[in-house]
């Protein structure tokens, strides 16, 4: 009876094979398919009117006004976007790095918790615009400012996900890792992060939305030569094209930033 | 090989105010190289003697010994194989991965070539497959390769096929005799089923609850290597009926 591998009499239960690459990247075509239809309709219904009614560009610049610009103030756009962009990066990374390390610790000690997480939400509260001149103080005028802004932006979801996600562990799997010795760091490191990744990119997704947002509103309190520095000056010198011009690339920069970490949850999740 | 002796143990949780007692004076020993089974009705203390042993809680008073050592220092010496009702794998692990979990954490090359034990609990071509691609039954055999790949003294099973199929439980069950015979291990099975306690066991220990403890050790005096057939044999139900009547006391007779 032993000898007969029971493997082989496993038929009914065969393995399901799917590959889940080509699986996401059709939903993802799916998912696009409306809003894009719908962004081409609204740029040309814009159009149409602003031909048909004939409206002056300084109440409202036509698409094409904008393509235009965006084509000529390419150059300095990207610089603006390189800028806003590596802002926003640093200020997730450090968000992330300091969010996950608050969600471990609090983990470990329930005391520190509790001491720890009103002391966070009040900071959280705090409207940013009336802590600026103390930021500017602290940081400076350049990235750090922009860094720390998008840290405030992005922290609070990331913590409080993770944080959910590390106390989410199957206890079976703590226990398997308990009875084979494991220390906390390798429980931590082999089961509590690994399992907690979905509660992570919920709070990163929600982050992400806001971060490049944040890392502008940095700049319009500090002057610090990114996008949303040049969308104010743009916005002062009434150039109404470039403004708009700026205003896409930041949406289209802080829609793809959300795209990216839905792909790297997608690949991490695989 | 190693025995396990179990002297006076006790164990009481304390839930909101109240205290519970789990268990209540125990006192066993497992022979070296023995098959033991737990049976008892829910909330008997059968789980939490197996978590005592593999010292994933700490006893209320009494010792447990693995050995000559302590429960702690065995499972600090990777002497403990542990085998949970669901296969607790690594979802983003494959097979092999998953075997080589205790041997990583440990720090050490696997004791027992995890390819080995893969051939062992007949899931050879099942090496890269993920946890998710496998049936139950399968994920519960790398669940035993793994307990097995750092080759513990005992082996410890809290009804590691109770959420399969009768006829997949069986085969388990088969499997499970012969590699608890190949290995030599000191083997304690937490289970719902009376015949599966006698089919595989030495001894039944048959716990009472509320509180925990033995109500009666039945000696389960079959030859081996057991098989299908004595299912059947007059003796085997004997046995049954012994741990049944221990089980449930006068209500046998009074049906």
């Amino acid at each position: 009876m032993s000898g007969v591998s029971l493997s082989g009499m496993e038929g009914p239960e065969a393995p399901i094979v799917r590959d889940p690459r080509i699986e996401a990247q059709v939903a993802l075509l799916r998912t696009l398919r409306f809003p894009v239809l719908l962004v081409v309709s609204i740029v040309v219904i814009w159009q149409l009117v602003i031909w048909v009614f004939a409206v002056p560009s300084f109440v409202a610049p036509s698409p094409l006004n904008v393509a235009k610009a965006l084509w000529a103030d390419a150059e300095m756009i990207a610089r603006a976007l390189g800028y806003t962009l590596r802002s926003t990066l640093l200020g997730m990374a450090v968000s992330l790095w300091l969010a996950l390390s608050l969600a471990a610790l609090f983990t470990v000690s329930d005391l520190l918790s509790r001491a720890l997480l009103p002391l966070i939400v009040i900071l959280r509260t705090a409207p940013i615009l009336a802590i600026a001149p103390l930021l500017i103080l602290i940081f400076g005028r350049g990235i750090g400012t922009s860094v720390a802004v998008v840290v405030m932006v992005t922290f609070f979801p990331i913590m409080v996900n993770a944080a959910r996600g590390f106390r989410a562990t199957p206890g079976n799997a703590l226990e398997l890792m308990h009875v084979a010795g494991a220390t906390w760091a390798q429980s931590f490191n082999k089961v509590r992060l690994p399992f907690a990744i979905p509660y992570i990119f919920t709070g990163v997704r929600m982050a992400a939305a806001g971060a490049v947002l944040a890392a502008m509103l940095a700049e319009w309190l500090t002057g610090a030569p990114g996008l949303g520095t040049l969308i104010l000056e743009a916005s002062s010198f009434r150039n109404l094209p470039r403004m708009w011009a700026g205003v896409v690339v930041s949406m289209a920069a802080a829609g793809l930033f959300f795209a990216a970490t839905v792909r790297i949850e997608q690949r991490l999740m695989r | 090989m190693t025995g396990i002796v179990i002297e006076d143990v006790s164990k009481s949780f304390t839930i909101g105010k109240g205290s519970v007692q789990a268990l209540s004076d125990i006192t066993v020993t497992l022979p070296p190289g023995s098959f033991t089974a737990l049976i008892g009705p829910s909330g008997c203390g059968k789980s939490t003697l197996l978590r005592l042993i593999a010292d994933v809680l700490p006893p209320t008073s009494g010792t447990i010994r693995i050995g000559d050592k302590t429960p702690d220092t065995a499972r600090r010496a990777h002497e403990i194989g542990f085998v949970f009702q669901d296969a607790t794998l690594l979802p983003w692990r494959n097979v092999l991965q998953n075997i080589r979990l205790p041997a990583e954490v440990a720090g050490i090359p696997a004791v027992r070539d995890p390819r080995y034990l893969i051939d062992l609990v007949g899931l050879k071509g099942f090496e890269e497959a993920r946890p998710s691609q496998l049936s139950g039954g399968m994920q519960q055999r790398v669940a035993i390769a793994r307990a097995l790949s750092l080759d513990p003294k005992v082996l410890l099973m809290d009804e590691p096929f109770g959420a399969l199929d009768e006829i997949t439980r069986q085969r388990m069950n088969m499997e499970l005799l012969r590699i608890w015979k190949e290995t030599g291990t000191t083997a304690v099975l937490v289970t719902h089923s009376i015949a599966e306690a006698v089919f595989m066991a030495d001894t039944v220990l048959v716990l009472a609850a509320r509180p925990g403890r033995i109500a009666q050790s039945i000696a389960i005096d079959l030859p081996r290597p057991r098989t299908l057939a004595m299912m059947r044999d007059p003796a085997f139900n004997g046995f049954e009926n012994a741990v049944r009547a221990a089980l449930f006391g006068d209500e046998v007779e009074a049906a």
